[in-house]
């Protein structure tokens, strides 16, 4: 069960998910609506829901654009419950009742129930949630935050072990949601009264990085909307996109950083790296080129080039990055280690024994430990 | 000896039933509430209040905490105050925290001194002299450091901790300054530079912490903030820094982002003296934002635990092994976190057996858009008992700091009184969902087996304390006109005191003062462990008859920054006699104490059973 569990823990960063690729091509309206509400979102994440009823009101009231969009109302209602008194009947008062698309009606019910959690109605927001209060799964078993409501409402009526199946679930369906570590607090919580430590503690430091993640993202995000010329909080941003396995967010951060600044060397290496996570390796060895061309002694961006130049077969290219680096200013530095095992096995591998040795006795003396030899795999 | 087993931590928990139901599916927005306290204002019985009587009383007390704007968090935390009994005439008076107008003019000096108020008897007060102290003051603690038989002080504040001993004369006197000498020490009107933080108390806990009948003290200490050059604005510097906002209005900044500062520990001598004895006392403190500490028997082993609510950040339960070595237990024991797992904005902390089960429950106070939260003694652990109660729908748009589990009516069932206001001016701009002045709140509790009963008390009277919004910060209780009822003290930010009168009906009660052998009676060779001579620790259960048993713990600590009155207060209802009153002391003994009739204030010293009682008027 533990063991299950620390791996179902281990999906909490997996890979890229962009909103962009999943959006139908017809409506550019549809667009212009899911860029909003993805703005919306930012806003609510860096706790400005003023600035989301000053634009959201009009557009989800009843003749508004959005009126019938309950992905759109789910946020305003938000929004007011953050920011009006009293909250509850506020955010109630938009989404009760209201007419909505089809595929939206299941974010309305959620936020509903999530709204009576808030307001400890519990009893009324598992009725919401579930079918029968014996049922193992939500009305809406493919949307996660109604699994992660009924943990919720679960845990805050006392049955902890009622909740943990459900929240479970919501961590599996949506590893990187910012209320996993909240998933997961009561996890380790229902954990430690089965007397189970270990996973407690898993649980309990999956949150404890997630939830310093979130933060570092809503300091990001903030920092870049007040001061959107400044490139460091981007290339910070772009940063925690790549640890979290997220290369196509990562790639839109540094996509506006240089349309920004178009000569920003690390903006370019940090795109290629985000590229090369993705697979694209000719768009990353394009990247790094452009690194290389802003900041010549760029020594990650010349190694990861050589690298790519390597893959392909390029083993003239590859040899020439990979000798910049060895023979140039910044050798000895410790980011410069393999390309020196990098060259000494290309020249092994074209025959050049000596030249090779002396790359490798180089590479040894800085303080490299693997062997000359790739080992066989 | 122990009362009970002590928490065998990781053991599971009983999960409790669904919570009430707040309503059926057909019904608009607003939920019913849950089970009802029978009685109370809604059902038109008398209702009850605590109404401010402070400007006829004489109570002259107004608080300065620097500019209405509120340009640093040293400016936003108010005062702390203090009951104790100066003189030794029988009655309490009060003893007040104070700041300054403007952080120039600590800077500047001279600095504020503590303001003291004596009781002239029937709750009428006069203004006295300080004790001469000069800085920014916040939180004070009570209790008998010298063991002379008299109320002594401690009083905490940005940059000084001053030890106070009371004389024959009822004065308090600087007895000792803890922090001389070092960093941590600001002197009102000496050459500062910029970038040092003073060490910044808040609330303090007096209590025996290792049985040697001493009282040592716990210094909750909150963020390293520069008076010379505060941060303002932002946090950090250049393209990476943080704006100090709230709601996107700016704010000051702190203290998230900021510092904090590790509490300290000092053990008592008994002397009136302290040493610090943080290293060994609190081998593996992570330091917080501490705003409020309270010290209790949480899993009644006979020792004295502590609570600290942090600011922000997990809070800590540090159990004590007996010798005044602490352990945070607090995520094992599920009061750390929010139910949501995030670190909360934890500002006062008050204990009480709200479930009648003979171990000390307790409620603590949160930020707006957190709750107040209700949390019930499992014996291995805490059960968060807030939503089932419906304490977030009732406080979720409140800033709550001080806090109280009390018997006001004295219908055995203890209230839950909040003393609120918000930390920002902002918050009275439009779209934030609170407002700056708040009024002060107060609940009738009901929690039994699977009942739950929470119900506002709705002031009908316009000097109530719960009527008009304020900006309250520490408040304290005691029975200032002696008639035997509670009544309640209320500092507020930059504004005059309250003094919150008991109007409430009259139950019948009973009124207990315990106190340890005196200092002449012990044997110095006597090894086994000692009740204070103040009687502080000592545990009280009072079971009625026909009714649910009740317990109380002399630990004056409680609330946000103040002390309360080491009386305890017991609420009989209708009944006009007791069937056991029993105490437990901290050295161990257990008095039976038998039965006996309502109406009366009990002075039981340990070993001597009761040596003095009077009938309440």
């Amino acid at each position: 069960m533990s063991a299950a569990w620390i791996a179902a823990l281990a999906l909490v960063f997996p890979g890229k998910t962009r909103v962009e690729a999943q959006l139908a091509p017809q409506a550019e309206v549809q667009t212009d609506a899911t860029a909003t509400k993805e703005r919306w979102r930012e806003l609510l994440g860096i706790d400005l829901p003023r600035e989301v009823l000053g634009e959201g009101e009009a557009l989800v009231a009843p003749q508004g654009a959005l009126a019938r969009d309950g992905e759109a109302l789910v946020l305003v209602a938000r929004a007011r419950f953050l920011t009006q008194a009293p909250a509850f009947e506020s955010a109630w008062k938009l989404l009760d009742g209201r007419e909505v698309e089809a595929a939206t009606r299941a974010d309305v019910e959620i936020e509903k129930a999530r709204l009576c959690v808030e307001n400890d109605d519990l009893a009324r927001a598992l009725r919401l949630l579930l079918e029968t209060p014996e049922a193992n799964a939500p009305r809406w078993p493919e949307r996660a935050e109604a699994w992660l409501q009924v943990g919720r409402a679960w845990a805050r009526s006392g049955e902890l072990q009622k909740a943990a199946r459900f929240l479970a679930r919501f961590v599996e369906l949506a590893p990187r949601h910012r209320e996993v570590p909240t998933a997961l607090h009561l996890l380790a919580q229902e954990a430690l009264e089965r007397g189970d430590g270990p996973f407690a503690k898993a649980c309990v430091s999956r949150a404890e990085e997630l939830s310093k993640w979130h933060s570092l993202w809503k300091v990001r995000t903030t920092q870049i909307r007040l001061t959107p010329e400044e490139p460091l909080p981007r290339i910070g941003l772009a940063q925690l996109w790549l640890q979290a396995g997220d290369a196509a967010k990562a790639k839109l951060a540094l996509e506006a950083l240089l349309a920004r600044h178009p000569q920003h060397a690390q903006g370019w290496f940090l795109l290629g790296e985000a590229e090369r996570v993705a697979g694209a390796l000719d768009a990353a060895q394009a990247a790094y080129t452009k690194t290389i061309e802003f900041e010549p002694e760029h020594v990650l961006a010349r190694n990861n080039r050589g690298t790519i130049h390597r893959l392909a077969g390029r083993a003239a290219e590859a040899r020439a990055d990979f000798e910049h680096i060895v023979d140039g200013p910044r050798s000895a530095e410790r980011t410069a280690l393999p390309a020196h095992l990098a060259l000494a096995r290309l020249l092994e591998a074209a025959g050049e024994k000596d030249a090779a040795q002396r790359r490798f006795a180089r590479y040894v003396e800085l303080g490299g430990r693997e062997p000359l030899r790739e080992p066989a795999r | 000896m122990a009362r009970a087993l002590p928490f065998l931590w990781l053991v599971p928990l009983l999960p409790a039933g669904l919570g009430a139901s707040c309503g059926s599916e057909e019904a608009p927005a607003r939920p019913t509430p849950a089970a009802t306290v029978p009685s109370g204002a809604e059902q038109g019985s008398p209702a009850g209040d605590l109404r401010d009587e402070a400007a006829e009383r004489g109570l002259a007390y107004v608080n300065r905490s620097g500019e209405p704007a509120k340009r640093t968090v040293l400016e936003a935390n108010g005062p702390g105050v203090a009951v104790l009994d100066l003189g030794n005439d029988g009655d309490l008076d009060l003893v007040f925290s104070q700041g300054l107008a403007t952080l120039g003019d600590l800077l500047r000096g001279p600095g504020a001194d503590l303001e003291v108020f004596e009781n002239l008897g029937g709750g009428r007060f006069e203004r006295r002299p300080g004790p001469g102290l000069s800085g920014w003051w916040t939180g004070l603690a009570t209790g008998d450091l010298d063991g002379d038989g008299d109320t002594d002080l401690v009083a905490g504040g940005f940059g000084g901790l001053a030890v106070l001993l009371q004389d024959e004369q009822g004065k308090l006197a600087p007895r000792q300054d803890l922090l001389e000498g070092s960093r941590d020490r600001l002197v009102p009107g000496e050459p500062r530079q910029a970038g040092e933080a003073p060490l910044w108390i808040t609330s303090l806990a007096l209590f025996d912490a290792d049985g040697d009948g001493n009282l040592d003290l716990y210094a909750g200490a909150y963020v390293a903030l520069d008076p010379v050059a505060p941060p303002v604005g932002e946090l950090g510097e250049g393209a990476l820094s943080v704006p100090c906002q709230w709601k996107g209005y700016k704010v000051f900044c702190g203290p998230h982002g900021m510092r904090p500062q590790a509490d300290r520990f000092y053990r008592g001598a008994g002397d009136g003296t302290l040493f610090d004895a943080s290293a060994k006392a609190l081998p593996n403190h992570v330091p917080g934002y501490a705003l409020a500490v309270a010290n209790f028997d949480f899993e009644g082993d006979g020792d004295q635990d502590v609570y600290v609510a942090n600011d922000s950040v997990a809070n800590l339960l540090l159990l004590n092994d007996g010798r005044g070595v602490f352990t945070d237990v607090a995520y094992s024991a599920g009061v750390a976190l929010s139910m949501d797992g995030r670190g909360e904005a934890g500002m006062g902390v008050a204990f009480g057996d709200v479930d009648h089960d003979l171990d000390l429950d307790f409620a603590l106070t949160n930020f707006s858009g957190e709750p107040t939260s209700l949390y019930l003694n499992q014996k291995r652990g805490f059960r968060n008992e807030t939503f089932r109660l419906g304490l977030q729908r009732e406080t979720n748009a409140l800033l709550s700091w001080s806090v109280h589990l009390e018997d006001f009516d004295g219908d055995g069932e203890l209230e839950l009184f909040t003393a609120n206001g918000h930390v920002y001016p902002q918050a009275d701009q439009p779209d934030t969902g609170t407002s700056y002045a708040q009024a002060d709140t107060l609940w009738h509790l009901l929690v039994r087996g699977d009942e739950r009963g929470l119900r506002r008390v709705v002031p009908t009277d316009p000097r109530s304390i719960l009527f008009a919004p304020s900006s309250s910060r520490g408040s304290a209780l005691g029975d200032f006109d002696g008639d035997g009822a509670p009544d309640l003290v209320v500092a507020h930010i930059d504004g005059p005191a309250a003094l919150g009168m008991n109007r409430f009906p009259r139950g019948n009660r009973l009124v207990v003062r315990c106190l340890g052998p005196a200092r002449t009676e012990r044997l110095e060779a006597d090894a086994r462990a000692r009740t204070p001579v103040d009687g502080s620790g000592a545990w009280v259960e009072l079971v009625p008859k026909g009714g649910l048993p009740q317990a109380r713990q002399v630990a004056t600590s409680q609330g946000y920054q103040s002390a309360s009155t080491p009386w305890l207060h017991f609420g009989l209802g209708a009944a006009n006699e007791y069937g056991e009153l029993n105490v437990h002391w901290p050295s161990g003994r257990v008095e039976r104490l038998g039965a006996g009739s309502a109406g009366r204030r009990l002075v039981v010293r340990e070993g001597k059973g009761i040596v003095s009682e009077e009938r309440l008027p």
